[in-house]
């Protein structure tokens, strides 16, 4: 192991403050400019409020709009209904498609991995293809094959397309975590009288975990902060928050968009959590 | 091991068949707009009137849609296309007639903004709102500079230098230029457009950004004093805050655009959308519409009832003499490529 001099170690501490601070300043100052009161100007700071949550909850019919929000008077900016139907959208296709990509990934990782067959190495360079194209082509594809066979555009085709590309990323993920696992565990089960299915489940499936929310998670937030891939592949009712905000730029944007920002933050900080939870060591390890 | 497989393949066919099949619904009206560009209250009336449902998706610029549409994307009935898109639309078939002429209500349209070229006979679409892009100032800060000229923002006297916000737009920044050297929004001589490129190149050091959004907090601040933008943002700042900001048409002329109301050539409910044509031209829905767009109405019936913060400000209800000013832009085709030239150049420097 490296040992570190006094002065190098305070370098090294305080740089990684200085990292820290870099990556959570400006998303520790979205989420206090989302109690922001000021309706004119988002960064200067004019009084404390809920209000901005309270619209997104109003938008997304979790509670009713009748009272009047901070910024009444400016009906347009702050009435649009449309702003919580696309987030809804955007929370509907990450989930369902990170679920998707996520099982399908782990099912072709663990046939790359494990079996040899025809074509496998073929098939492993194809699965980068998604990655590595730009998404404005990927996008402009999938819209083109899916009218070619009269697919109708919605939430179910975007939710389609983000599994296609987000498999990728799953695949690749558990693939690097199954490269590195000792194979003499599951020869042991195997030899033990196990049949494949319990192996699976109670060999494999355990050391994956960590992966397999890892590669979850990176594939929700892609999801998330897809914008082209889904401007394109998306029809009727389904326009997703990115496209909605990508679409709003020649408009004042609401300050609702720091609460949402916000609520997503503390909604995927919860997921982490939630999953550094599960996953805690036991105290009774045998 | 066959029969397995075969079982699956019917198993998944019938799930995609189940995920893919419409319900059948009743009546749905299906609009493809701009962003925050129609009253939501005014759709909810005219589902309760009708019991036609309305959904809403949007799109951000004319060439999204147009990609998205060309690539046989269907569903929508209804698309909100610029003037010149329109035109492009109809020539590539992806509209078809609404047949305004013979509805009720075609006699509360202003004829002076029946604009397409590829309809003359007034039949295709209906002129649905209007702005300008023009420059919102500061008026405490501008002092006695005059605004209703570009040459407030291309040879900015010393106390405005550094204080200045001009559109990140290839078409809308190149057409200030061509109209601040006097010549056509949509012009395609090289020329010009060489002249046009020089003018920005020795603006710009005065400008302290090209940007299209987040405009109106800098002006109100007084980061900036005077910004090119779109009229409809520049009222929403107004406002909240009519005692600072104000808004000019220069006298050179500028780019007043207009957006048209169009039935799909693939339009799944055609009745509908006929329906939500008449529905729009009422004067009293077409006010309500264009109070919450901070609008300009080309209803001329509607006219009384928009608020008079509105239709009382020449900037934004020009008269007869400033409308003849504005221009509208133009598809240029090929030559679209001597701008993008500019356009690289001016970034560059």
């Amino acid at each position: 192991m490296t040992r570190w001099t006094k002065p190098g170690q305070r370098v090294l501490s305080a740089h990684a403050w200085l990292f820290f601070l870099f990556l959570y300043a400006p998303i520790m100052m979205l989420v206090i400019y989302s109690f922001n009161a000021n309706t004119v100007s988002m960064m200067t700071w004019s009084g404390f409020t809920f209000d901005w949550y309270l619209r997104v909850f109003a938008n997304l019919g979790l509670i009713s709009s009748d009272r009047a929000f901070v910024g009444s008077e400016n009906l347009q900016l702050y009435s649009d209904p449309a702003l919580g139907r696309s987030l809804k959208s955007t929370l509907i296709v990450g989930f369902t498609s990170a679920t998707l990509a996520t099982i399908i990934g782990t099912l072709t990782a663990i046939g790359l991995d494990r079996y040899n067959f025809w074509g496998r190495k073929a098939y492993q360079a194809f699965l980068l293809v998604p990655i590595v194209i730009p998404d404005i082509v990927l996008g402009l594809a999938l819209l083109v094959f899916l009218s070619a066979i009269s697919f109708p555009l919605g939430r179910i085709s975007v939710i389609l397309s983000h599994t296609i590309f987000l498999s990728s990323y799953v695949t690749i993920v558990i693939g690097s975590r199954l490269a590195g696992m000792d194979r003499s565990l599951e020869e042991a089960s195997a030899d033990l009288g196990a049949r494949p299915l319990t192996t699976f489940r109670r060999v494999l499936l355990p050391q994956l975990t960590p992966a397999l929310v890892g590669g979850f998670l990176l594939a929700l937030v892609i999801s998330f902060d897809d914008l082209v891939i889904a401007f394109f592949t998306s029809g009727v009712g389904s326009t997703t928050l990115p496209v909605f905000l990508f679409s709003a730029i020649k408009r004042n944007v609401s300050p609702e968009i720091n609460a949402i920002a916000s609520l997503m933050i503390f909604v995927s900080t919860a997921i982490v959590a939630l999953a550094l939870f599960v996953r805690r060591p036991k105290t009774t390890e045998n | 091991m066959s029969r397995m497989k075969s079982l699956l393949a019917a198993a998944f066919g019938t799930a995609m068949v189940a995920l893919v099949t419409p319900a059948s619904a009743a009546d749905q009206l299906n609009l493809y707009n701009w962003t925050v560009y129609i009253n939501p209250e005014i759709l909810t009336d005219f589902t309760k009137e009708t019991g036609i449902a309305v959904n809403l998706d949007n799109y951000g610029t004319n060439e999204e849609m147009l990609a998205k549409i060309q690539a046989g994307a269907t569903g929508y009935d209804i698309v909100f296309p610029s003037v010149h898109m329109q035109d492009i639309m109809t020539t590539l078939n992806l509209l078809q007639p609404a047949g305004i002429k013979d509805m009720k209500g075609y006699e509360n349209i202003d004829q002076k903004y029946f604009l397409s070229k590829t309809d003359t006979d007034h039949n295709n679409c209906l002129p649905y709102n209007r702005g300008s892009s023009g420059l919102m100032y500061n008026k405490k800060l501008i002092g006695d500079t005059p605004v209703d000229t570009w040459k407030v923002v291309f040879d900015p006297p010393e106390n405005l230098k550094g204080k200045i916000a001009m559109l990140d737009d290839m078409r809308e920044l190149i057409g200030a230029a061509l109209m601040y050297n006097g010549h056509s929004i949509n012009s395609t001589d090289p020329k010009e457009l060489m002249e046009a490129r020089d003018t920005i190149i020795k603006a710009k050091p005065y400008w302290a950004a090209l940007l299209t959004d987040g405009i109106g907090d800098k002006v109100v601040n007084g980061d900036f004093v005077v910004a090119q933008w779109w009229s409809g943002t520049v009222i929403q700042t107004m406002d909240t805050k009519p005692d600072v900001i104000g808004y000019a048409i220069p006298k050179e002329g500028t780019n007043g655009f207009q957006e048209d109301m169009c039935i799909l050539a693939t339009a799944p409910d055609v009745d509908s959308a006929k329906k939500f044509f008449e529905y729009m031209m009422r004067p009293e829905v077409n006010a309500k519409n264009t109070n919450w767009l901070r609008g300009w109405s080309t209803n001329k019936a509607a006219l009384p009832l928009i608020d008079k913060a509105l239709t009382s400000n020449p900037s934004i209800y020009p008269d007869d003499e400033t409308f003849k000013r504005l221009q509208v832009l133009s598809d240029v085709g090929d030559k679209i490529k001597l701008y993008d030239k500019v356009w690289t150049s001016v970034k560059s420097q």
